[in-house]
């Protein structure tokens, strides 16, 4: 199924995405100094859960072609766009939004670990 | 343990700081370093307003089928006609963190600019890193006067857009990657649903870099053109049903449905922007301009032709039509497209001044500029706003407990000066402004009127569209005109002269006030010191006589 080279790196990367996740709370206590360590927590997570992870998931489709700082940046802007749109039409077609951040961002990173795993596939091959 | 620090670590730690810096310069000033409000806090214009009542709403009801109420004027049919990527993605980011949406619409504004920065950055790192640092501390200019309306006046959809068009011009510049066009075709269709005059510029922009590359290696790259071609396929695909949208909507209610009209030029809407906006930087912007046609015949030019480009787009005022309407708006975002220019002129004088160590250097400099732009022109005030606890008390109240059929008519306020505010009853909504002649007779005759001119809120510039069919969409017009007092079922009035800059108007609004309560015309059903909202009981019966009463 994963085999270790995928492993490597989704542990990596999701490390680095840990360490910026840690240094993202830390810079947002300067900024926003006033507040609450645990909005602050709940505002970066839900800023990464939208924006960040499943457009970093999906871009793995491109990662022998991309650097991380490019999937991890334009990444954004290609997971706001798939999830923002597919929010779209998920309400247009009768499924609420409130389910939508529940479903998308998983779904769409698990897309990302199956694009990486055939990928690596045809790459091996 | 003896760290090692090489470049890399140096540029990442770099692009922390400064977008950190961009939010502590933005967001974190401005709303006094708290994240998580009462209200809708810093909100300066109207237009904001309406994109929260539009977000709002997409949450609300589950989905952007159709407007609220409010916007729709009563019509619960009304087509969700703008940009809906700029709704549905602060709806979900309010449902992930609990944040309200007030909060997480705005904030995302200033962390996807932030992005947008350094997306720029990126696309410049390509040509060189050393201008790629020295072009950053410009984006803090996002932060001074005239562009900073962008963000407090409410031009989110123009922000999101340009945020796209970057990730866009990006994407272009990897159409020798396989399957590319997904990459490409994905973000144009998220920058149209984001703002589609901005996934216009980027098209034209895809042809005129494939050209320029095609000129510059003196052959064409069939396989980006191939790419290019498919990706324009996969936009028209996935936004083909917001293309009929927005064409039988916006497009048609803004311009006349007409691409360029030379006879009538754009003028400006807000406050006036120009290259002088950015002081004396503007000489080095020119200067830089100059100094980057030395370098046409380099590689990787992605940055600079977007720095050139956008300039361009900036003065396609002379125009008119869709084009040129929306290029006042384009330059908001010249902070972040015109920084190559102040890049490049810093980095020819490092490298005439020190030959050795520029990238080093680069950042020194670079630090320098970000502190000295940060304290001599960013604008770091906080405020409130618009709005304030007392009258978002009781349009929450009007819309938890007034009925969803229900009128409601909103006599002077300061906060109703800005009109769309009104929009988070959901219900319908109607405004006595303080010039109009309710105010001016009561004043001059001592008498309340009974028939008098209100002003409708809602999204009516574009003529409360329906959607009959998947093509077909009839136009209706908005209710303007003279209205009966006696046909509302609400009435709300401010009453403590002390917390208005119009003292007298409200003195008049506590008339009406009495008036009615003592007369038991109306029960007050909702009083917080500051706004007063009352229940008609007399609702469409003689409620006054029809030449108005003395009091």
């Amino acid at each position: 199924m994963i085999n270790k080279n995928i492993l490597k790196i989704l542990k990596k990367d999701l490390l680095i995405l840990l360490s910026l996740f840690l240094i993202s709370l830390v810079s947002l206590k300067i900024v926003f100094f006033k507040e609450s360590i645990f909005i602050l927590l709940k505002t970066i997570f839900g800023f990464f859960w939208i924006f960040i992870l499943p457009g970093f998931f999906l871009m793995y489709f491109w990662h022998d072609k991309l650097d991380f700082l490019e999937r991890l940046i334009f990444g954004t802007a290609f997971g706001s766009s798939v999830i923002g749109i597919a929010s779209y039409y998920l309400g247009l077609g009768g499924i609420h939004s409130k389910i939508h951040s529940f479903i998308l961002p998983p779904i769409l990173i698990i897309m990302g670990i199956v694009l990486l795993i055939r990928k690596n596939k045809i790459i091996e091959k | 343990m003896k760290l090692k620090l090489n470049s890399n670590l140096f540029e990442s730690i770099f692009l922390i700081v400064v977008f950190f810096t961009l939010l502590l310069a933005g967001v974190g000033v401005l709303w006094d370093h708290k994240i998580s409000h009462e209200f809708p806090y810093s909100y300066l214009a109207s237009d904001a307003f309406q994109d929260l009542d539009i977000a709002q709403n997409v949450k609300d009801s589950g989905n952007y089928r159709y407007y609220s109420i409010s916007g729709g004027i009563g019509n619960k049919d009304v087509v969700g006609q703008y940009v809906p990527i700029l709704f549905t993605l602060p709806v979900l980011f309010s449902y992930s963190s609990g944040l309200e949406v007030y909060d997480s619409i705005y904030l995302m504004m200033f962390l996807l600019s932030s992005f947008g920065s350094i997306m720029m950055y990126l696309l410049i790192r390509k040509f060189n890193k050393s201008v790629a640092i020295l072009s950053l501390p410009l984006s803090l200019f996002l932060f001074n006067g005239p562009f900073y309306v962008a963000f407090t006046w409410g031009q989110w959809g123009y922000l999101l857009g340009s945020y796209f068009l970057i990730a866009a011009v990006w994407a272009i510049t990897k159409l020798e990657i396989k399957y590319s066009f997904i990459l490409l075709g994905v973000i144009l269709s998220g920058n149209f649903h984001a703002h589609p005059s901005e996934a216009m510029y980027i098209a034209g922009f895809g042809f005129v870099y494939l050209f320029f590359n095609s000129l510059m290696d003196k052959k064409i790259n069939l396989k980006a053109i191939k790419n290019y071609l498919y990706s324009i396929i996969l936009f028209v695909i996935i936004s083909f049903n917001y293309i009929i949208i927005f064409k039988n909507t916006f497009f048609k209610g803004n311009t006349g449905g007409k691409l360029v009209d030379l006879a009538n030029p754009t003028s400006f809407g807000w406050k006036p922007l120009f290259l002088s906006s950015f002081d004396f930087l503007y000489i080095l912007i020119i200067i830089g301009v100059l100094i980057s046609l030395f370098f046409i015949k380099k590689k990787n030019l992605a940055g600079i032709l977007l720095g050139w480009f956008m300039l361009v787009v900036g003065y396609t005022n002379y125009l008119g039509g869709t084009l040129g309407s929306r290029s006042m708006q384009s330059r908001f975002f010249w902070p972040i497209y015109l920084g190559v220019f102040v890049g490049l002129l810093f980095y020819v004088l490092l490298k005439f001044v020190f030959k050795k160590r520029i990238f080093l250097y680069s950042i020194l400099v670079s630090l320098a500029l970000l502190i000295a732009i940060f304290n001599l022109y960013t604008d770091r005030f906080t405020t409130p706003g618009i709005m304030n606890q007392y009258n978002w008390e009781s349009l929450d109240w009007i819309k938890k407990n007034a009925g969803a059929e229900s009128k409601i008519l909103f006599f002077y306020s300061d906060v109703y000066t800005h009109n769309s505010p009104v929009r988070q009853t959901n219900k319908s909504n109607f405004l006595v402004k303080g010039d109009y002649d309710f105010y001016e007779f009561l004043m001059q005759n001592r008498s309340i009127k009974r028939k008098f001119t209100v002003r409708p809120e809602g999204e009516s510039s574009n003529s409360l569209p329906k959607r009959l069919s998947f093509f077909k969409f009839e136009e209706r017009t908005a209710p303007f005109g003279e209205y009966d007092i006696c046909k509302f079922n609400y009435f709300v009035l401010d009453i403590l002269p002390q917390s208005s800059r119009q003292p007298y108007l409200i003195q008049a609004n506590n008339i009406v006030r009495s008036y009615i309560l003592d007369n038991d015309i109306g029960k007050e059903v909702f009083n917080n010191q500051v706004v007063s909202v009352i229940k008609n009981e007399q609702f469409e019966k003689d409620c006054l006589p029809e030449n108005g009463v003395k009091f």
